[in-house]
């Protein structure tokens, strides 16, 4: 039986994603900078998927592109939107026990807030994309004021006795309250859990309540600092979910949507 | 560049598109209505009366012999005219406005007569900005549509109607204001065998933007025979040339803000997008359309409660919520008519009950937010395409 794969690029804003599936199931995953020729990456990333995993080219039977720069991708064959992919990924990526009620998938200059349905079609959706507060973007740049890396903050977080107030609801002044914060020798963790509440809030203010019934799940590369995800449950008391292979959802997602439509 | 060219430039990068997109003889007069700005210059030396909203007849200003002259919309390059002169973090809607007014090309003086509706706190500003250089009535509009609000509503229609009659040295007769009001309702039917046709995709020869500019340009017309003639004409044009499509499964209705030339970046985008919009609750045509039924012989107090049951929101909300010939509904509001962002609320929870998804899309004066207004209506295109699978 001829094998049948197919390939989904998340070109977003920080970081290039690729990923390739088969009858559902995620194969192999590539993640590199988004640098300045997202285009040439992505096909790099193809031809470095099919290399190790010793396909043929003409067995990546479609390859969709999603992400910011998702209408560049000259090897995609088609593309579609963030918020579609990301609801696709979710199918695939659901950990066991997970109902279907909202995605949050933080990425690195913007949040999405999807509401889906039991099937978990698109049902609604909100987003951040205008300001920087509930972005991972946010959380890199405060973390490079603590002088400490985007992959310590969550552990370090979490280490933290009395998280402090961060009262600005904007980056920039937030960047200087840290700063203000430091002088008066407050703890770095208990600063970046203050960072981590922050953020946390600024995205539940953006979800209505009202509009699902399920479980909420993270994505995107928010996701996987684990101070996140603490945060929302200590926020919202109750458990949230985190998507499997949260960074490559949207990938994902896209490579199913092609799956999709290769099968219509 | 002087924010003005600017804004000429974009208004006539505006038509251009227009043109392209509606390649119909009947087409250019309504291009040429706007063309030059014609619609904010003095006409045949009549009194000029400057209104911003659809809640002052303009059968009154007609009936006085004076020419009602609209300023609606504004773009990036208008908003910037003020900039001098306005605090930097005043909104749009107050900056655009004012940008219009105390142009070059608009030459506002003590000859004229603004009308100002205390519908936002944007309208006080503007207000006190221009009183120094003309005539300017303000009135107040009621929020709701009860008896108490219609005596309310009466009196200051009544008001404003003696000040400007008392301003530009004018008369209203009762057989001037039945005149213009049956040109209203002829407007509004020939309008309306438009929107019929339009709205049932039986021609793919007008566009939306196209649709919308012709609504636009009821605003801009000096002779309201001449632009019911010309949209008979155009009806005719399309009944020839339909071609019949089959009616996608995916239209939706456009609801909220109202859009002006030149600022049409959200329909150029919904049709790049293939979106189809095949109905438009705006103000716009609601006023057009509202003498289509009305027989009763006309006078000042029906004009007045005819004018106050179509400016409550709750009307757009009630027929939106009966209609389900759609299967969403993009929600449009320019930043800054506050109006509109506040009842989407109360009309997002309406439709979401009904199992009718609505996004709302925000805009502001310029194309730095066109990626953003982009995916938004993408993801909603795809939303309702899977729903419908």
């Amino acid at each position: 039986m001829e094998n049948k794969y197919f390939a989904g690029i998340d070109a977003g804003s920080t970081y290039l994603k690729v990923a390739l599936i088969k009858d559902n199931e995620v194969i192999a995953t590539k993640l590199g900078n988004s640098g300045i020729n997202n285009s040439k990456t992505a096909e790099e990333f193809i031809n470095q998927l099919i290399q190790e995993n010793n396909i043929k080219r003409d067995e990546i039977k479609l390859i969709f592109a999603t992400g910011y720069s998702r209408k560049i991708i000259n090897i995609a064959d088609g593309d579609v939107s963030e918020i579609t992919a990301h609801a696709f990924g979710a199918k695939i990526n659901a950990p066991k026990g997970f109902q279907p009620g909202i995605l949050i998938d933080i990425g690195g200059q913007d949040s999405k807030i999807i509401y889906l349905n039991s099937n978990y079609s698109v049902k609604n959706f909100t987003m951040n994309d205008k300001c920087a507060a509930g972005t991972g973007k946010f959380l890199e740049t405060c973390a490079q004021i603590l002088e400490t890396s985007i992959d310590e903050i969550g552990p370090l977080s979490l280490e933290s006795k009395e998280p402090c107030n961060i009262n600005s609801t904007c980056a920039v002044f937030a960047q200087s309250e840290i700063i203000s914060l430091i002088a008066r020798r407050y703890d770095r963790k208990d600063i970046l859990a203050g960072l981590h509440i922050s953020l946390v809030n600024r995205i539940i203010k953006m979800i209505r309540f009202d509009d699902f019934s399920g479980n909420i799940m993270l994505s995107g590369g928010g996701a996987l600092n684990i101070a996140i995800k603490n945060t929302f449950e200590n926020e919202l008391l109750m458990d949230v979910f985190v998507a499997n292979h949260p960074q490559f959802n949207g990938a994902i997602g896209a490579a199913y949507f092609a799956q999709t439509q290769f099968n219509k | 560049m002087k924010s003005e060219n600017i804004f000429d430039l974009e208004y006539q990068e505006t038509l251009q598109i227009l043109r392209q997109k509606n390649k119909l003889k009947e087409f250019e007069y309504f291009l040429n209505l706007s063309k030059n700005k014609s619609m904010y210059l003095k006409h045949n030396k009549k009194p000029r009366v400057i209104m911003f909203s659809h809640s002052f007849p303009d059968e009154i200003v007609r009936a006085l012999d004076a020419d009602p002259c609209y300023v609606f919309g504004g773009s990036f390059s208008s908003s910037q005219f003020e900039n001098v002169f306005l605090p930097k973090d005043s909104n749009d809607q107050a900056k655009s406005i004012l940008g219009i007014l105390k142009s070059n090309f608009f030459n506002l003086d003590k000859n004229d007569v603004v009308l100002i509706p205390y519908s936002n706190d944007n309208y006080k500003l503007i207000e006190s900005s221009i009183k120094n250089i003309t005539n300017v009535i303000g009135y107040d509009i009621p929020t709701g549509n009860n008896d108490l609000d219609k005596k309310r509503y009466i009196i200051e229609i009544k008001r404003v109607t003696h000040e400007l009659s008392k301003i530009i040295k004018k008369h209203i007769y009762h057989c001037k204001l039945k005149k213009e009001f049956i040109k209203s309702k002829d407007a509004a039917l020939a309008f309306n065998d438009l929107e019929d046709l339009y709205n049932n995709n039986q021609s793919s020869a007008l566009s939306l933007s196209g649709y919308v500019f012709v609504m636009n340009t009821y605003y801009m017309s000096k002779n309201k025979k001449d632009w019911t003639n010309h949209v008979i004409k155009l009806t005719n044009e399309l009944k020839i040339i339909q071609k019949t499509v089959e009616n996608p499964k995916d239209f939706v209705a456009l609801a909220g803000s109202p859009i002006y030339p030149p600022n049409y970046k959200i329909l150029f985008e919904l049709e790049e997008l293939n979106i189809n919009v095949k109905k438009v609750f705006h103000k716009d045509n609601e006023y057009i359309l509202m003498f289509k039924q009305y027989s009763d012989s006309i006078n000042f107090n029906k004009l007045a409660e005819l004018y106050l049951s179509h400016n409550m929101e709750e009307n757009s909300i009630e027929k939106l919520s009966n209609n389900n010939n759609f299967k969403g509904i993009i929600f449009h509001i320019v930043k800054g008519e506050s109006q509109f962002a506040y009842n989407y609320n109360k009309i997002a929870n309406k439709l979401n009950n009904l199992g009718l998804p609505v996004i709302k899309i925000e805009t502001v004066y310029d194309y730095e937010d066109i990626e953003q207004i982009r995916l938004r209506l993408e993801a909603f295109s795809e939303m309702l395409r899977e729903k419908l699978e």
